[in-house]
């Protein structure tokens, strides 16, 4: 684990060097490197495989207050110069700003130790996957079902220094696996979907969560309609995941606060939703599954925030920066440049408490309503101060009658202001005690754990 | 290591290690990001990257790999990746192999955005966002103007390309746009007035000539004005009524309801693991009926100012124009080599990836909807009662790209053949695909078509980005559901 880290830490203290010589103030240096494996599955064969060996170098220098950034993936000598003067003679171009920026300094306490690495996986090439996938496609061929899905594995690293002497670094394995069970055509008929992100590949989850597939897409064939209508719903932790990356996103990221459309601004200490909601962000993933990341993209230690505590707002993620211009402390949860973001703050790893009841029991609860195992394309954009969201079912959804499960049913939207939705979740025993890790769809890292929750009177709009 | 050599490597080494065929793509990249607050530069990045990508084909599978170390080491390492990975994969159909071709491509460009020095950008912006306070509507708001934002967008990717039979490309893509954004807020409300488009702006393949082009400080004014006034405006009532859309928010639809459902590989089943399937099966190829007679879509990669626009896709064939609907019926799809082969048909020249650190996969090139006749004031004339929206702000379409929903940042009513001058916000329309593309009952003609560019296009697992182009003139569509409020 040192070579890669002191190669990296290497090139970061020339591209810091190479800063200050082309005038810089200070000067904030980001390693990012990747090298992973994909394997693709699409109706019932592997469909694409690939290895991406990855690295970047991201510069910020700041001259007179002002920052302008660099970045690059030539890490020779010649290349981190380059890129460290960009920024620097950028940065000497802009005007001095009313708010001058500032590198966060060296945090006073390291970050925590978290156990983010497994051999195994690190190693895992397309020809093993490819050996773990077979009896898993031929089970599903002497079915007559095709498998759908990602078998993604690799190492993830983080390094970051900084003229201001903050010397951060994390590496960590990854496997991000996702399986379908589709009957032919795919996509048109019975599927059922399963999801786990976690520091590890395992062949037994796999297994299993291809068995759980395939038992519940047998259970979702000839789906009915429904009608649009308010139904109580159990969401399966896929689903509650899915809807949990946007409330986090429009509710907690930093440039939600800047824009003035957060839905917690100006309502700290202030209940917003639901008495039993509990949700944090735990980058070090203290609920124990998941991929934890104890850095982030200011060397900073991730600092584990209660956001919602029993129903009201306790708190936000910020970075350096953003916690300045809003009076708050930096909890470490920078998130840097990358293709969608300038930078500032977002939720990572957020965790929604877990409560007291079995999927059983919350089944139980529903008198009449859908079992709903995952959502589709979900968009929390409509009315961000209410955290309306819309979206629709996708694969297995069931009704729900006097507590068992029972005809499978086609898709369906749902435009529900979730806010109001989590105030209706009835107290801790609507809320699942198993916890789930599932990834985000841009495999930028982000890591969400939380358990299946019932929600009565969930607001269906209209019909495919 | 020059250009010359590393390709060369890489090919040699991918044979080596046992592929029948490989191409190599050398992929430089430069993108330049400025993000402004109240017109400070709130965001300045430089984004450089150079790598290399190569496919390998073993047998009928395709493998892939994509690294930037361009050592000797690295290439190899890579091959060999590309080769195991190639193994792995049986191959759905066989692979026929194209003849070798030759050739250039450059995008035309005036004004180079990266030579545009940072001091005239930041004075453009100011100006923009000064003309924004200058208006009544702001001076009286006080707290409830939130500001301005604005975004500057600068793209250019080099690619070198060559395969083991010969071919030998080279292309330069340049990309430029802006955005500029009136926010409003209250205690309980957030609104934003977004120009030309919301979210990246509007980005074509161009230089800043086409930035200068949009006035931004001439269209300021209207975008804070309208920011406020729908702090205060009613909601649209729910219920069925005609709708024009202007093309900031029509060439989102086209991207989600013609674009993504006309991908070959999405029909195919094999982009389930994430975007999911599509509506239009191959066996409904020149038989479904997708829209009204009047409605023609086409793939095309050489439009000119699209950003879907290019000399050659990422396995190397030329860009085409392919029919993809044609007066109102389904007759084409988005395909590279492979796929379109198994439907006996030529590749719409679709295979593209973001970069090197991603395979080529089927991605739109510009989906455009072909005009008719007319201009925006025909065609609202036509209305008796109905609705003009403007700029997206929610998005969401289920996993066969039926069942679709927007929101728009405004609507304008339309009463009589005129707008009335109200305002609605967070206006929320819903429909079917082929039930929306039937009720198009007017698109406006040539001189009210325009290029709109999306950066942002997500599709692939892990999802890659691609910016893509979609050109259209305003339409008008009836019996369209509005309303969706929990």
């Amino acid at each position: 684990m040192s070579a890669p880290r002191d190669d990296a830490f290497a090139r970061l203290d020339d591209a810091l060097a190479a800063g200050r010589v082309a005038g810089a103030d200070h000067v904030e240096a980001v390693f990012r490197g990747q090298d992973a494996a994909l394997l693709r599955i699409g109706d019932g064969h592997i469909t694409q495989a690939q290895r991406i060996v990855e690295a970047r170098i991201v510069v910020r220098a700041i001259v007179g207050g002002a920052a302008a950034i660099a970045s690059t993936t030539d890490l020779s000598s010649d290349g981190l110069s380059a890129c460290a003067r960009t920024a620097a003679e950028r940065a000497a171009l802009l005007p001095r700003p009313s708010e001058p920026v500032e590198l966060p300094p060296p945090a006073a306490t390291p970050p925590g130790q978290v156990d983010a690495w497994d051999d195994a996986t690190a190693a895992l090439e397309a020809g093993e996957k490819a050996r773990w996938l077979a009896p898993v496609l031929a089970a599903h061929e002497r079915d007559g079902l095709a498998l759908a899905g990602r078998f993604h594995t690799g190492v993830r690293s983080l390094g970051v220094r900084s003229t201001l002497g903050v010397s951060a670094w994390h590496a960590g394995t990854f496997c991000d696996l996702a399986l379908s069970t589709l009957e032919r055509p795919a996509g048109h008929r019975a599927s059922s979907f399963r999801a786990r992100y976690d520091r590890a590949a395992r062949l037994e989850v796999l297994s299993a969560l291809a068995d759980e597939t395939r038992a519940e897409c047998r259970r979702a064939r000839d789906p009915v309609d429904v009608e649009p209508g308010c139904y109580d719903v159990v969401l399966a932790p896929t689903a509650v995941a899915d809807l949990l990356d946007w409330f986090g996103a429009i509710g907690f990221g930093s440039e939600a606060f800047d824009d003035g459309r957060s839905f917690a601004q100006g309502r700290f200490g202030e209940a917003i939703t639901g008495a039993c909601v509990t949700l944090t962000d735990d980058g070090l993933m203290g609920e124990g599954p998941g991929v934890p990341l104890p850095i982030d993209a200011e060397g900073q230690p991730r600092q584990r925030v209660t956001l919602i505590d029993q129903g009201v707002v306790r708190g936000s993620v910020w970075d350096s920066s953003g916690a300045r211009r809003h009076g708050c402390a930096g909890t470490g949860h920078a998130t840097g440049v990358d293709l969608f973001s300038t930078g500032g703050a977002s939720p990572m790893h957020l965790a929604l408490a877990a409560g007291t009841s079995s999927l059983d029991a919350l089944l139980g609860q529903v008198r009449r309503g859908l079992f709903i195992t995952r959502f589709h394309y979900v968009n929390g954009l409509i009315e961000p101060k209410r955290a309306v969201m819309t979206g629709l079912l996708r694969d297995a959804a069931f009704l729900v009658e006097d507590g068992r499960i029972g005809r499978a049913v086609r898709p369906i939207r749902f435009t529900e202001a979730i806010l109001e939705a989590f105030a209706r979740i009835p107290g801790r025993d609507g809320i699942g005690a198993a916890l789930e890790p599932h990834g985000g769809i841009n495999a930028d890292g982000k890591c969400t754990v939380c358990p299946a929750l019932y929600i009565p009177a969930f607001a269906f709009t209209s019909g495919r | 290591m020059s250009p010359d050599a590393l390709l060369d490597l890489a090919l040699e080494a991918t044979r080596a290690a046992g592929a029948r065929f490989a191409e190599v793509r050398l992929v430089s990249r430069r993108r330049e990001r400025l993000t402004f607050r109240d017109a400070a530069l709130d965001g300045a990045v430089d984004e450089r990257d150079r790598g290399l990508g190569i496919r390998a084909l073993v047998g009928d599978g395709w493998g892939y790999a994509g690294t930037h170390r361009l050592d000797a080491a690295g290439v190899r390492a890579a091959a060999e990746s590309a080769v195991r990975a190639a193994s792995a994969i049986g191959g759905a159909a066989p692979v026929v192999l194209p003849a070798p071709i030759t050739g250039r491509y450059a995008t035309p460009v005036v004004e180079d955005p990266f030579a545009v020095p940072i001091g005239e950008k930041l004075a453009l912006i100011g100006a923009a966002d000064s003309a924004m306070r200058e208006t009544s509507a702001v001076e009286r708001a006080g707290s409830a103007f939130k500001g301005s934002r604005a975004e500057l967008s600068a793209l250019r990717t080099e690619t070198r390309f060559r395969t083991s039979h010969g071919t030998d490309l080279e292309q330069s893509v340049t990309l430029s746009g802006a955005k500029l954004a009136a926010i409003a807020v209250s205690s309980s409300d957030f609104q934003i007035r977004s120009y030309p488009k919301s979210f990246e702006g509007n980005v074509l393949q161009a230089g800043f000539e086409v930035v200068r082009a949009l006035d931004l400080p001439g269209r300021a004014p209207q975008l804070a004005d309208e920011a406020l006034a729908l702090l205060e405006a009613e909601v649209v009532p729910a219920g069925r009524r005609t709708l024009i859309l202007d093309g900031s928010q029509l060439s989102l639809q086209i991207h989600e309801s013609v674009g993504h459902p006309t991908e070959l590989d999405r029909a195919f089943g094999e982009e389930i693991s994430l975007a999911g399937a599509s509506f239009l099966l191959p066996e409904r190829l020149d038989s479904l009926r997708f829209g009204a007679e009047r409605v023609n879509l086409v793939a095309d990669a050489t439009t000119p100012l699209g950003a879907g626009t290019f000399g050659f896709d990422d396995e190397g064939t030329p860009a085409t124009s392919t029919p993809l609907v044609r007066d109102g019926l389904f007759v084409g799809y988005l395909s590279g080599r492979d796929a379109a082969a198994r439907l006996g048909r030529p590749s719409a020249s679709a295979l593209r990836a973001e970069s090197w650190y991603g395979l080529p996969i089927v991605r739109m090139t510009n989906v455009n909807l072909l005009p008719g006749a007319g201009t925006l004031d025909d065609l609202i004339g036509g209305v008796d009662d109905g609705l003009l929206l403007s700029a997206n702000k929610s998005w969401s379409i289920d996993d066969l790209r039926l069942n679709f929903q927007f929101a728009c940042e405004i609507a304008y009513e339309i009463k009589g053949g005129r707008r009335t001058g109200r305002i609605f916000k967070n206006p929320v329309y819903w429909g079917r695909s082929p039930e929306f593309w039937g009720n198009c009952k007017a698109i406006a003609g040539p001189e009210a078509w325009e290029m709109w560019g999306w950066l942002f296009c997500g599709k692939g697992d892990p999802v890659q980005i691609m910016h893509v182009g979609h050109g259209c003139a305003p339409a008008r569509f009836d019996d369209v559901g509005f309303g969706a409020r929990s």
